[in-house]
């Protein structure tokens, strides 16, 4: 019988043990120190990385925006004064914005540079917000509905052919609840929105609609035609198929649209999206955007080119209305020939308008207000210019019923990139210490 | 064991035995040499804190990373029949070979059970401090795996002694909590 001390010291004596390499204590320490290395530079990259992820993913932890009522009497929403441009640098609330009394586009920072970012103005207290639209095609402008509640605009995608555009369809977004309704339109090549575009709401709010056509080929389209879509959800309508359109729609009533289109541009078309009736008039002169409706119907504003003479091909606002019949072209009259308005951006009352007119000043522009009775204007909300041509800002129309308030300047923003680099630099800093001082410790 | 003087001292006085150690632990010379120069080098950056006595440190990190290798190592490793690189020339290296075959078959926790308590003379409480384990543990290990050595190599007929008392080598002494 064996014992198992005796048999484990047979087993080890057996063969002889080489002799102990003398470089031990060197390799030990060239561990050692790449060990150290390893970890110093997970060190770094981890909080590289913590630093990045804290400013990148959400710059609210900056300068959090405060959230925004979402239930407000429509009474006490209003339209500033003035609009300012936000820092690019805003903080972003990942909250809906709640009610809007405008709706802009301005440069939004980002790490590698400036992108085009919409901002929104709260009707509520005059908050500034950045407002994320989900496939926003950048090509559309996005639109405020007159309530302020909704914005329409166009989705981004891929066609199922060879791309000519990345629109494929349009989109609701609600301010309050920050539901998402999308509608994609069956294209094979995009869709054409970049000539004759029209986009606009109904005065109810109930319907955001659109004109586009289809690319055939990379350099023809076909005609425009207008497409309504439902806030509420639902299946989109066509509302007239292709045909020609003038630059921009109007509104009458509650829930409809208007619009100028047939030959020469001479004819006014009325649908009454709710009803889903269409009705048309004549026009004695061409028009190229409206016509919109005073609230009580009696009379409409329309933008036409001005009268014969040097300036005759510069946009000017026309006033029409009282006794419309379907067979006698409806007269107009020029309003003031010292304004170039753009677009209409809605009735205050039944005897004046805010006009988008170039009238600017500064860094800026104004809308102004036009008496539909004299033409007198006064300048109203001045805007602060953005560099992105589809600047010009969205008015929640509703609201210019109630007065003006003063406009609340954003709050400043802060560059995370400086507070990063600055990190970074620090740690960096931190490590050449570290390593000198573990150096110094360890000697050689 | 008086303490060392330097690094090389220890490693001059204690590489034989902790290689012999390693031996029985992980059954090849290779392996065994692998091992021992690893623990080495993993002593130096904390030598100039073990140095007045770094037995305990040393044994434990031998058994600890031999546990280790075997954790990470463990779908590469397997038991063989026999030891295709030995000659078996006589009846006391055949029985030395059945003893390393059948070592290399046991779990690394038995077979390091068997060499702390049978080769290093450790007691079960140091045995159980060492490898971090609960003293049941170590009893039932030492006895699963000498009922399965006594299977693997029936021809052996292995006896173990009475154990030996706290305190007979120095690193018992220094292992105790």
């Amino acid at each position: 019988m064996t014992d198992l001390r005796t048999a484990f010291q047979e087993l080890v004596e057996r063969d002889p043990v080489p002799a102990p390499p003398p470089d031990l204590w060197r390799r030990g320490r060239q561990r050692q120190r790449r060990g150290r290395a390893a970890g110093a530079v997970g060190a770094f990259a981890a909080a590289v990385v913590a630093v990045l992820v804290l400013l990148s993913v959400d710059t609210s932890l900056v300068s959090p925006a405060p959230p925004v009522p979402a239930d407000v009497p429509s009474s006490r929403l209003h339209i500033p004064h003035r609009i300012y441009l936000p820092d690019p640098w805003m903080g972003d609330s990942q909250a809906p914005p709640g009610p809007l009394a405008v709706l802009g586009t301005a440069d939004r920072g980002s790490w590698w540079g400036s992108r085009m970012g919409c901002f929104g103005v709260s009707a509520v207290d005059g908050s500034y917000h950045w407002v994320d639209l989900p496939r926003m095609a950048r090509s559309v402008v996005p639109v405020l509905s007159p309530d302020g509640t909704r914005i329409g605009y166009g989705l981004r995608g891929a066609p199922s052919g060879t791309a000519y555009s990345h629109v494929v369809g349009f989109a609701i977004y609600d301010t309050v609840s920050g539901h998402l309704r999308t509608w994609r339109i069956p294209t094979r090549h995009g869709l054409q929105i970049d000539a004759y575009y029209q986009e606009g709401w109904t005065a109810d709010s109930a319907w955001f609609a659109a004109s586009f056509g289809q690319w055939m080929t990379r350099n023809s389209s076909n005609y425009q035609r207008i497409v309504a879509f439902p806030s509420a959800g639902g299946p989109a309508r066509t509302v007239q198929d292709p045909g020609s359109l003038a630059d921009s729609f109007g509104t009458a009533g509650s829930s409809s649209l208007t619009w100028i289109g047939g030959p020469n541009l001479k004819k006014v078309f009325v649908a009454d999206l709710g009803l889903g009736t269409r009705t048309s008039f004549r026009l004695a002169r061409s028009g190229n955007g409206g016509p919109w409706f005073s609230p009580n119907g009696a009379r409409f504003v329309l933008i036409a080119q001005g009268p014969a003479g040097p300036n005759a091909t510069t946009n000017r606002l026309f006033v029409g209305g009282g006794g419309i019949r379907p067979d006698v072209p409806a007269s107009t009259r020029l309003l003031t020939a010292r304004l170039q308005p753009s677009r209409v951006l809605g009735w205050l009352d039944d005897h004046s308008f805010l006009v988008d007119a170039y009238v600017a000043r500064g860094n800026g522009t104004y809308l102004v207000t036009v008496d539909a009775d004299t033409g007198e204007f006064h300048r109203a909300v001045h805007v602060a210019r953005s560099r992105f041509w589809l600047s010009p800002v969205q008015i929640a129309s509703d609201l210019l019923h109630h007065r003006f308030v003063p406009g609340t300047p954003p709050p400043e923003g802060l560059d995370p990139r400086l507070p990063a680099g600055g990190a970074v630099a620090a740690v960096l800093l931190l490590a050449a210490f570290g390593a000198w001082f573990w150096r110094r410790s360890v000697g050689t | 064991m008086s303490a060392p003087e330097s690094f090389e001292e220890y490693v001059a006085a204690r590489y034989a035995a902790l290689s012999r150690t390693a031996y029985l632990l992980t059954g090849n010379h290779h392996d065994a040499e692998d091992l021992v120069q690893s623990v080495l080098m993993k002593a130096v950056p904390v030598w100039r804190r073990i140095r007045a006595d770094p037995e305990p440190y040393v044994h434990r990190m031998l058994v600890n990373e031999n546990i280790s290798r075997w954790r990470k190592h463990r779908g590469r490793e397997h038991a063989v029949a026999s030891v295709p690189d030995e000659a078996a020339t006589g009846s006391g290296i055949e029985d030395r070979l059945d003893l390393l075959d059948a070592l290399r078959r046991l779990s690394p926790r038995q077979r390091t059970v068997l060499v702390l308590r049978y080769f290093e003379d450790l007691t079960e409480a140091q045995t159980a401090e060492l490898m971090g384990t609960a003293l049941g543990t170590v009893k039932s290990q030492a006895r699963d795996a000498l009922a399965r050595l006594r299977t693997l190599a029936p021809g052996l007929d292995l006896r173990v002694g009475a154990e030996v008392p706290a305190g007979t080598r120095d690193v018992h002494a220094r292992l105790d909590p």
